[in-house]
């Protein structure tokens, strides 16, 4: 559980983690778009800007190439007016005056720095500054590049550093010719300030603008200290062509510190890095204007917007992606909490499964599709004696006998992997000591989502001692059922014996009664046959006698009347006695009549009213119908004895199974459950006598309610 | 002379028999029989106008015979003689073919009488077995189950009462007393589910209890 435990903080902080580089990653991409963004924006800028002064600059050079080229016109047609040509041609005072004046004139209506006049030689014959401290007046500026093209007959304009002046200064110079243009006289020349292009052309401001000539010297400048500095560090040999040229007078001329990087990036001194655009001018070859802009005020000025309407967009989309990554990260937080809550829960039930799994005192197993040991429950290593470790991972079947093996591999594995299910099959376990345990193994198979079994669980119940005990209960079941079988043999024995003995008491019985009968029979034969009709004989004798006597002694006739009737009194006595010994109506007529004879005789002797019905009775042997006779006589004897009842009612009837002899009487009835009662009123004997026929009688009576009884013998055949 | 076959088993009886029958001087005993078989062979041979047999005797018993005699030979009538006086007797002798029934207790008195009777070509029967016959009669008809509800002595008291006898008379009879008479009475009207004598009579009439 520690273990596990264990493992989740660790999950949950690497969970921790991977949403915390997911915000990180979140952050990082906003940023790295706003920075991609800004760069791309900026370049953008950049370009813009680049463009923009490039058009500046190229207006500027359009401006100043107008500039530098105004007064080519002026200084042409000054060379053209004929008191110059004069003042050549005829040099006195006169001309020189009138030469004078018409310089002056040009310079006051051009707004000119100078205009002056020189000879063949290149001294200055006339100027319009020859009043002042500085006149040109006899100078001599022969080495000017002006003058040599203009004597030459090309007119030419030149930036330079004024020698006499020291001012900056255009110069325009043009041939002054003869009346036939024939000949060069000399060089009419202007000079215009560049104060006025400078200060209108080269305003003050952040950036850098140069107009550097061809050899790299600054000329004009919106920054004052870079004037007549060297852009480019130069070689000696340069600086002593520039020196000689005295074009920018005589130096020295300091490096402006500025370092080329690239073709559009400059530093300077200070490392301060400058975006670079040059561009020619027209007409003047080699001179070029300079535009150096600061790059980091550049990049403030461009950063600058961005940052006003970039700024809070990105800021805010910071800070959105901030508040999702926060409730991202509260919602995994969450998701993690409750996830924790159900692991834990799962847990516990895993861990309560577990620990019912082992200690609950059953022998639990479960194997995998290879038969392999995968778990078993504490009892179940208890009882085996085995180590957990010896256990797990082995074959199941190695812990059999030998035959539960077989069974097992042949009949009980393909069975359970395809049904998933097996119960009480019975193994043999064989345990750590040796000793050998039956079991009776019931399993079910777990399946995964595809219906596969992957493993089994299985409960072992420990049956040895069962089946101990059930071998015992055989053993004790069979001893028993032996004792039982001789039980039953002697049971039998006694049982044949005392039938036997009482076969022999029935027959005993029978024949007491048999022989009662007869003596009955041959007693009332003897008194009806032998003693009758010896009365009967004497009874004719004596009609006789009394019939002779009656005409002779009506004494006599008297007395033989007399004899008459106590021979006919004899002869009924006689007669009773055999009947009631034995009615010889039962041997000559047969029971019906017997019955018949015997109910009429009762009903004569009593007011009881007897009834006799009857069916068609088969023939029946002497000793059932004396039998049946008898239990009908002892019957109606009682009834009559005991019951007070009015009517008694005889029925002799046969069906199918035998005779049915059934007498019923309306009387006080009797309690059959009483035995003195049962067995009394000769009903013992009545019994008796129906058994020794084999016979049944049944008696039903109730008080009150009259006695019914069923005699049924059964017929042979 | 009418000329008789007597057959009896006992010597003495037969004797003193044949005495009462030549006393007559109308009467001629032709043959006498001491088993059942002579007295068949003898009333074949000799043909006696009645014979006379005695119904219990060794063998062929007197019943047998009369059934034999009135096939083999039905111009010899048979008059039964016997010890006993039970009706069933009676009845089987008549149902056997005999014309006649005499106890020998009545045969001095009665014999004579009989046999006479029987050779003019009537029957004989005393009262006592007439009347047994006609209940037997009675009772053998197995529609009259009312009927068939009395006993033999209630059958009695109804015949004497539907014919007009009184009590005393019929209690005379059957020598019981006046008292019995009337239980009978009350109980065959409660069995019958009549009122009075009168119902009783009709009731009689109408069954065929009494003749007219």
């Amino acid at each position: 559980m520690k273990k596990s435990g264990h493992a989740d903080i660790l999950i949950f902080m690497r969970l921790r983690i991977i949403i915390l580089i997911l915000a990180l990653f979140a952050f990082l991409s906003a940023s790295v778009g706003g920075l991609l963004y800004y760069h791309s924006f900026r370049k953008a800028a950049f370009q813009k800007t680049e463009a923009d002064a490039y058009s500046r600059l190229n207006l500027l050079t359009d401006q100043l190439s107008f500039y530098l080229s105004e007064h080519i016109k002026p200084v042409k047609t000054l060379s053209g007016i004929k008191e110059l040509e004069s003042a050549l041609k005829d040099t006195n005072l006169d001309s020189i005056y009138q030469a004078n004046q018409i310089l002056d004139n040009f310079t006051k209506s051009l707004d000119l720095e100078v205009s002056y006049l020189m000879d063949k030689n290149g001294i200055t014959l006339c100027s319009s500054n020859r009043n002042a401290k500085d006149s040109f007046v006899g100078k001599d500026f022969s080495f000017r590049p002006y003058y040599k093209k203009a004597i030459k007959g090309m007119p030419s304009t030149y930036l330079a550093l004024g020698t006499t002046s020291k001012k900056r200064g255009v110069y325009y110079s043009h041939p002054v010719y003869n009346k036939n243009n024939s000949d060069i006289l000399g060089v009419a020349v202007i000079k215009a300030s560049v104060e006025f292009v400078e200060t209108k052309l080269f305003p003050k401001s952040d950036d850098t603008l140069l107009f550097v000539s061809p050899d790299g010297v600054i000329f004009i400048s919106n920054k004052s200290a870079l004037r007549f500095k060297l852009l480019w560090e130069l070689s000696e040999k340069k600086l002593d062509v520039l020196t000689n040229s005295r074009q920018f007078g005589n130096g020295p001329w300091a490096w402006s510190g500025f370092l080329k990087i690239n073709t559009r990036d400059v530093t300077d001194k200070n490392n301060t890095r400058y975006l670079f655009s040059i561009l020619n001018v027209t007409n003047y070859p080699g001179w070029e204007i300079i535009h150096l802009r600061n790059f980091k005020e550049l990049e403030k000025q461009v950063s600058k917007p961005f940052v006003r309407v970039i700024g809070p967009i990105i800021t805010s989309v910071l800070i959105l992606t901030g508040i999702l990554v926060l409730i991202l990260y509260q919602l995994g937080i969450q998701e993690i909490t409750k996830r924790k809550k159900a692991e834990k829960k799962l847990r516990i039930s895993e861990e309560r499964y577990r620990r019912i799994y082992h200690k609950t005192p059953v022998m639990l197993h479960s194997i995998d599709t290879q038969g392999k040991i995968i778990r078993v429950s504490d009892h179940w290593v208890e009882v085996m004696g085995y180590n957990r470790e010896d256990v797990i991972g082995k074959q199941l079947i190695s812990f059999f006998t030998p035959e539960s093996q077989k069974y097992a591999v042949d009949v009980i594995f393909p069975i359970f992997f395809s049904t998933g299910f097996c119960k009480d099959i019975p193994y043999s376990y064989v345990k750590k000591n040796g000793e050998k345990m039956d079991i009776m193994l019931s399993c079910y198979g777990v399946r995964d989502e595809n219906s596969d079994i992957i493993r089994s669980l299985a409960v072992s119940v420990d049956v040895t001692e069962k089946n101990r005990t059930q071998k015992d209960l055989q053993i004790a079941k069979e001893k028993l059922s032996q004792y039982s079988h001789d039980l039953e043999q002697q049971v039998k024995k006694r049982t044949a014996q005392l039938e036997k003995a009482q076969d022999n008491l029935k027959n005993l019985s029978k024949n007491i009664i048999a022989s009662q009968e007869r003596e009955k029979a041959l007693v009332a034969r003897e008194l009806h046959d032998h003693l009758g009709q010896v009365l009967t004989a004497l009874r004719i004798d004596a009609v006789w006698v009394e019939k002779y006597l009656a005409t002779i002694d009506k004494n006599a006739e008297s007395r033989a009347e007399k004899m008459c009737s106590l021979i006919d009194d004899t002869i009924n006595d006689v007669r009773d006695m055999a009947y009631r010994l034995r009615p010889r109506v039962l041997d000559d007529l047969g029971l019906a009549d017997a019955l018949e004879s015997l109910l009429s005789d009762f009903e004569k002797r009593s007011n009881v009213s007897c009834v006799f019905k009857h069916g068609e009775i088969p023939k029946i042997n002497g000793t059932l119908s004396t039998a049946l006779y008898r239990i009908g006589q002892e019957a109606v004897t009682n009834s009559l004895k005991h019951s007070n009842a009015t009517t008694i009612t005889v029925e002799l009837n046969s069906d199918n199974e035998g005779i049915v002899l059934f007498i019923q009487d309306n009387g006080c009835g009797f309690d059959t459950d009483n035995d003195s009662e049962s067995t009394g009123f000769g009903l013992g004997g009545m019994r008796e006598r129906a058994n020794l026929v084999g016979g049944k009688l049944d008696i039903s009576s109730q008080i009150s309610q009259g006695t019914r009884i069923w005699c049924k013998v059964k017929l042979k055949g | 002379m009418i000329k008789v076959l007597l057959a009896d088993d006992h010597s003495i009886v037969r004797e003193g028999l044949r005495k009462v029958l030549e006393d007559s001087n109308e009467i001629e005993v032709i043959a006498e029989a001491a088993d059942g078989e002579t007295a068949l062979d003898e009333a074949m041979k000799k043909k006696p106008d009645v014979a006379i047999i005695d119904i219990s005797m060794p063998g062929m018993d007197g019943l047998e015979v009369v059934t034999r005699l009135t096939s083999y030979c039905s111009d010899v009538p048979v008059l039964i003689l016997t010890m006993h006086d039970e009706e069933q007797y009676v009845i089987r002798a008549i149902e056997a073919g005999a014309f006649g029934y005499v106890t020998k207790q009545s045969a001095p008195e009665q014999l004579v009488a009989a046999v006479k009777k029987i050779n003019s070509g009537g029957r004989y029967l005393t009262e006592k077995a007439s009347e047994a016959l006609a209940l037997r009669v009675i009772r053998g008809n197995k529609n009259q189950t009312l009927t068939e509800s009395l006993s033999m002595r209630e059958l009695q008291v109804l015949r004497k009462l539907a014919m007009g006898s009184t009590n005393r008379e019929i209690a005379t009879s059957y020598n019981i007393s006046v008292k019995t008479v009337d239980t009978y009475r009350s109980r065959i009207l409660k069995k019958l589910n009549l009122r009075n004598n009168a119902e009783l009579s009709r009731y009689a009439i109408q069954n065929k209890l009494v003749e007219l």
